[in-house]
């Protein structure tokens, strides 16, 4: 993610003069393990899901001394494993055409709550289009606000809102919490 | 509903709601403030937010974060063995060669001291581990290889395997003080398990019957193989495929 702010608090100070190995012990300690939902939500797997974390942190050692600000740090990282994830993803898609019919199987081997409730907003957040559901994603598991979502998105905060609002309509809808809209009804 | 609201009225507030329910406007708090169903809405949304968390909530493997630690001492000590040969490449130009000669053979002497000491706790530490650790089933032989490559290489860039169709899981554990590359092999008498350590390699080649395994230390270059197997027809397999996979690309 692009180092957004351009003031000069003190944790960007802190970070400037703290050691590469302290950086990248509280990159682990403050985000491995929201990085670690998000990519199991992501991978359905949890070895594959561990490999492209595994990765992803070996290259944000690499290039640990770009990055500057300790706000920064989350949407950085979540940058790199998204491009990694992506990379493994294309490699080895063609094994993942079964995984979606084996959802509630594969949900609880995960270890995921496995009451009928959290099955259905999951299963609810799985039937969302991946325009809707990514950005969703990113502020439910990764606590991103709108201006990081789209930032890493690279797309404009606006569309963001508005995919936030589909997504969240639609899972409303799914769950039975807001009906479709109906047809030629007058309510009284 | 509010109509003494200003700066929103309910359909931009549920809107709002809906795309960012922490939303921290001044006007969105006061609409919520002073409107009790956009409140009810706000709330409803923001259950479902924290319900849906929560269905996605798993703890994260220990050993996760151990590893990620791991890696990252593992790349630093590449790069400090790195500087470590050029300052002694230095020295020995620059200071001559006998005084050198005389460090290495005291540090030799104390390692030799401590090689049965440490032979029976590096076993203890990988047997322990290996006992405790369950495997992950067979994924993809490929992509065994390609990690447990990518894991000798960190300990050594010369050390490689070539492929072996019969690998089967491999990752980087801590063992005890050690870390080392863990990794299976399936043979026709069952499985075996193999560790690689880095480290001083322990003189001879030792075979020991350790609580119901039998274990083979062996030193390779720059460390130390640990095998395991239940049968000794499994070590024997086990052993002569990685004496034949195991290569150093100097
Ligand atoms: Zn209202």
């Amino acid at each position: 993610m692009s180092d957004s702010g351009n003031q000069t608090g003190p944790d960007q100070v802190n970070y400037a003069m703290i050691s590469k190995k302290r950086k990248y012990a509280l990159l682990i300690e403050a985000h491995a393990q929201d990085l670690y939902k998000y990519a199991l939500w992501l991978c359905k797997d949890k070895v594959m899901a561990e490999d492209v974390m595994q990765e992803a942190f070996l290259r944000a050692w690499k290039s640990l001394d770009s990055l500057r600000e300790a706000k920064a740090a989350k949407g950085w990282l979540f940058t790199i494993f998204r491009r990694e994830h992506a990379r493994q993803f294309e490699r080895k898609q063609f094994q993942y055409r079964d995984v979606e019919s084996m959802d509630t199987l594969a949900d609880a081997q995960i270890g995921y709550d496995d009451s009928p409730q959290a099955f259905a907003l999951r299963n609810a957040l799985r039937r969302l289009p991946a325009e809707y559901r990514e950005p969703l994603e990113l502020q439910v598991l990764g606590g991103f606000s709108c201006e990081e979502i789209a930032s890493l998105l690279d797309i404009s905060t606006s569309a963001v809102m508005t995919r936030l609002f589909r997504a969240r309509k639609k899972m409303r809808h799914y769950l039975g919490v807001e009906a479709a809209p109906e047809l030629g009804l007058v309510k009284k | 509903m509010s109509e003494q609201n200003q700066n929103l009225d309910c359909l931009e507030f549920q809107r709002l709601c809906l795309s960012d329910p922490d939303n921290q406007q001044a006007a969105f708090a006061e609409h919520a403030h002073n409107c009790t169903q956009c409140m009810g809405y706000l709330n409803e949304v923001k259950a479902m937010d924290s319900s849906l968390r929560d269905s996605l909530d798993v703890r994260t493997p220990g050993d996760l974060i151990a590893r990620l630690q791991l890696q990252q001492e593992m790349q630093q000590t590449r790069g400090r063995c790195g500087l470590f040969k050029a300052a002694a490449l230095a020295a020995l130009l620059t200071a001559g060669s006998v005084l050198l000669a005389g460090w290495w053979q005291v540090q030799h002497w104390q390692t030799e001291q401590q090689v049965e000491q440490d032979y029976q706790q590096l076993l203890a530490v990988v047997v322990e581990h290996v006992q405790g650790e369950a495997f992950t089933p067979v994924w993809e032989f490929t992509k065994a290889n390609r990690t447990a490559n990518t894991l000798l290489a960190s300990y050594d860039d010369a050390l490689q395997l070539y492929p072996m169709s019969n690998l089967q899981f491999s990752r980087i554990c801590p063992m005890g003080e050690y870390r080392g590359l863990h990794a299976t092999l399936q043979t026709d008498h069952g499985q075996i398990t193999f560790v690689y350590l880095r480290g001083q390699p322990l003189g001879d080649l030792l075979d020991t019957a350790y609580q119901g395994f039998i274990t083979r230390v062996k030193p390779v270059r720059g460390g130390n193989l640990v095998l395991i197997a239940r049968d000794m027809r499994a070590l024997e397999q086990g052993a002569a495929d990685l004496s034949r996979a195991m290569y150093w690309d100097i």
